[in-house]
């Protein structure tokens, strides 16, 4: 069941109940009044006729009596031979326009006298309605009766004339007056004082009775379908007025839900509370859409950025796998977005450096490949860390060489720049010597020692290459000086150029060795070899076929300097002769 | 001197004329010949029982000249007379006798009813009635 029908019904009910309970006590009450008044009614009417009536027979027996106490009535003795009893009754009956007849009967039960001539010398038959004693003038003796013979139905006539009310008058066992009513009736009943064997009876046909409250109730009935019909029309109005706001709410719903359009607004011009919750439910509506747009919004904010993060990842594990091929600093440079991955160049002052094995393809021809890859890889990781420990930026292994250059992407100064680089040769040469005795007491009969060339001078720095293949590297004249320095320094030794000895003479020692051309120079350079450690500990080393040079400078005093230049001579001599 | 002149009457009376008139009762009546005094005192209603028998004396009714001759001959008294009497008795509790209003009737009553004591011509007697006085 709907709502509205329940409404309906609810207004009906609420309506209707009290009207048909209050229509229902008052009809009732109505009905018993009525009764009531009507019971009272044919009580009093009941009991005028019965006075009537007793009334009419009392002066019909004090006639009698009257008759009776006549001297005549002493002519019953004599048979009323003179008719003087039969003139009496027959002028009684006349003046009482009785509708019967009296007659005197003797002790034996003859009529001897009648207001009917008729009956005088036969015996009276029938009941009489009224009968007095007759007594003779000079005797106690009974002598006969008077008797009236009547008509009961002709007592009918006190009764009253009404439709509505059935008279009947009952004596002895027999009815006079209206025939028994059928149907249920009102009855009431009363006795005669005069005749206690006479009783009245009074009817009164309820539907009669009540025609007038049935008609009423018909009025009533057809005013309860009436009000009903009217009650119903409104309450459906009702019912409308109110529910009409709360279907539009709920197919508006309906439709939102449907459609997920939420910018449909409910139209309801009200100011009551349905209106109040038609706003209500437009204020929701409108919270819920800009909801639904917030949520939207961030939702792709969301995608956007679990997309950019897997770019990012994407590009992070990219990166860590480029870094690997790349320098950290070119790596970061790259990365933290300070140069943009296209091809351009920018001049720098740059302290490069060159490093390689010497004697490296010679060696390697008697060993295994697996045992030269091992060792490589191991010079190599050794060399690469220490180069990234001092924020060298690695250009490139070519073989055995590695290519380092200082001063870009992150520049600390050039001095220092330089500084940091004779620092690494320094350490790179350390760590040789160190892996050489390893490498040794592995069983590498001929372990490696490196050369080592410096140059500080202008480069231009960048990306070379297509927009397909780039490398980041540096190029110029100082790139090829310091290759070519590399070239000339002895085993185990650093040389630098002049550029860069001008830049750290203040903390390394730095021995000029030799003025040199490079090929594809034209102006010499001069050298200098970079002391290694302390002057104290500074070995000389210099191992060939057929000699083993080994000294410590720092610690040659004047006479074994010139005896070892001596010797010297005396090989350049030897070796000239 | 009253009484004198009645007895003579008395005596002068059948030898004057014969008499009319009687004095009845019924037949089977056990009341016997009464003479005018009795008579006097039954009709004026000083004397009611004769013996056992209650006795009812019944007067014509009205001028009758039968019942004037009764009163004149048997209870002495005129019209007025009687008038006066029954008014005065009246208040004594006396009561007249009963009437009838013609002389048959007055027969049949003494036939009817006991101990009724009437008087009627004499040419009107017979069986059913006992003649216990004549005037």
């Amino acid at each position: 069941m709907s709502f509205k029908t329940k409404t309906i019904v609810l207004l009906i009910l609420l309506s209707l109940v009290p009207y048909v309970v209050t229509m229902g006590i008052l009809g009732s009450a109505y009905r018993h009044d009525m009764e009531s008044q009507l019971m009272a009614n044919m009580n009093y009417q009941l009991g005028i006729t019965i006075d009537r009536l007793d009334q009419s027979l009392l002066t019909l027996q004090n006639d009698m009596n009257f008759m009776a106490s006549l001297d005549i009535m002493n002519d019953v003795l004599s048979g009323d031979i003179d008719k003087r009893i039969v003139n009496v009754l027959q002028q009684k009956k006349t003046d009482l326009a009785l509708a019967g007849d009296f007659a005197v009967v003797d002790t034996k039960g003859t009529v001897i006298a009648s207001s009917d001539v008729n009956s005088i010398g036969t015996a009276f038959t029938g009941t009489p309605l009224l009968r007095v004693a007759l007594h003779s003038t000079f005797g106690d003796a009974a002598i006969g009766e008077l008797l009236v013979r009547y008509d009961m139905d002709n007592l009918t006539r006190y009764f009253a004339n009404d439709e509505h009310l059935a008279w009947s008058l009952l004596v002895g066992g027999e009815r006079f007056g209206a025939a028994p009513t059928t149907a249920a009736a009102l009855t009431i009943e009363g006795h005669l004082h005069s005749q206690p064997g006479m009783t009245v009876r009074l009817e009164q046909d309820r539907s009669l009775a009540f025609a007038a409250l049935d008609k009423l109730t018909r009025s009533f009935l057809f005013a309860l379908a009436i009000g009903t019909a009217l009650i119903a029309t409104i309450a459906f109005m009702v019912a409308n007025y109110i529910l009409h706001p709360i279907l539009l709410l709920a197919s508006t719903a309906r439709a939102i839900t449907e459609t997920q359009d939420y910018s449909k607004r409910v139209q309801v011009a009200r100011g009551d509370e349905i209106g109040k919750l038609a706003a209500a439910f437009n204020s929701m509506i409108g919270g819920m859409q800009d909801m639904i747009v917030r949520v939207k919004e961030e939702g792709e904010n969301k995608l956007k950025l679990a997309q950019e993060k897997n770019r990012a990842e994407m590009l992070q594990s990219l990166s860590n796998k480029l870094a690997k091929y790349l320098s950290p600093q070119i790596y970061q440079s790259i990365f933290s977005g300070e140069k943009d991955v296209t091809l351009g160049s920018s001049r720098k002052k740059l302290t490069i450096f060159f490093s390689d094995i010497v004697n490296f393809t010679g060696t390697t021809d008697q060993m295994e490949s697996e045992d030269l890859t091992q060792l490589l890889n191991h010079y190599l990781r050794e060399m690469t860390d220490i180069a990234l420990s001092h924020g060298a930026t690695i250009d490139k292994y070519i073989g055995d060489a590695i290519m380092i250059f200082f001063g870009d992407p992150h520049s600390r100064g050039v001095a220092d720049d330089a500084r940091y680089c004779v620092e690494m040769a320094l350490a790179m040469q350390r760590k040789v010597r160190e892996l050489q005795e390893l490498w040794r007491a592995t069983g590498y009969t001929k372990p490696f020692s490196i050369r080592i060339g410096i140059h500080t001078g202008y480069c231009t720095v960048g990306n070379f290459g297509t927009e397909n293949r780039m490398d980041y590297t540096i190029v110029g004249s100082s790139v090829n000086l310091a290759s070519r320095i590399q070239t000339s320094a002895a085993p185990g030794t650093i040389l630098i150029s002049e550029d860069t000895c001008l830049l750290v003479r203040d903390r390394f020692t730095c021995l000029p060795v030799a003025s040199v051309t490079p090929k594809g120079f034209i102006q010499p350079v001069l050298l200098y070899q970079v002391m290694q450690d302390d002057l104290s500990s500074q070995f000389v080393n210099v191992e060939q076929t057929g000699f083993h040079l080994q000294y410590q400078p720092g610690l040659l005093t004047p006479e074994s300097r010139e005896l070892l230049l001596q010797e010297l001579e005396k090989l350049r001599g030897g070796h000239n002769s | 001197m009253r009484i004198l002149i009645l007895v003579l009457s008395l005596l002068m009376l059948p030898a004057a004329t014969a008499a009319e008139y009687a004095v009845v009762v019924a037949s089977n009546s056990t009341i016997g010949a009464l003479d005018s005094a009795r008579l006097r005192d039954i009709f004026l209603r000083h004397r009611n029982f004769e013996g056992e028998v209650r006795l009812v004396p019944v007067n014509l009714l009205g001028e009758d000249s039968t019942r004037t001759h009764f009163e004149t001959s048997v209870l002495n008294m005129n019209r007025d007379e009687l008038n006066r009497y029954w008014i005065t008795g009246h208040f004594q509790g006396l009561k007249p006798p009963a009437t009838q209003a013609s002389l048959q009737s007055v027969k049949a009553f003494i036939a009817h009813v006991e101990g009724a004591i009437g008087y009627l011509p004499l040419a009107m007697v017979d069986d059913s009635l006992k003649v216990i006085h004549e005037f």
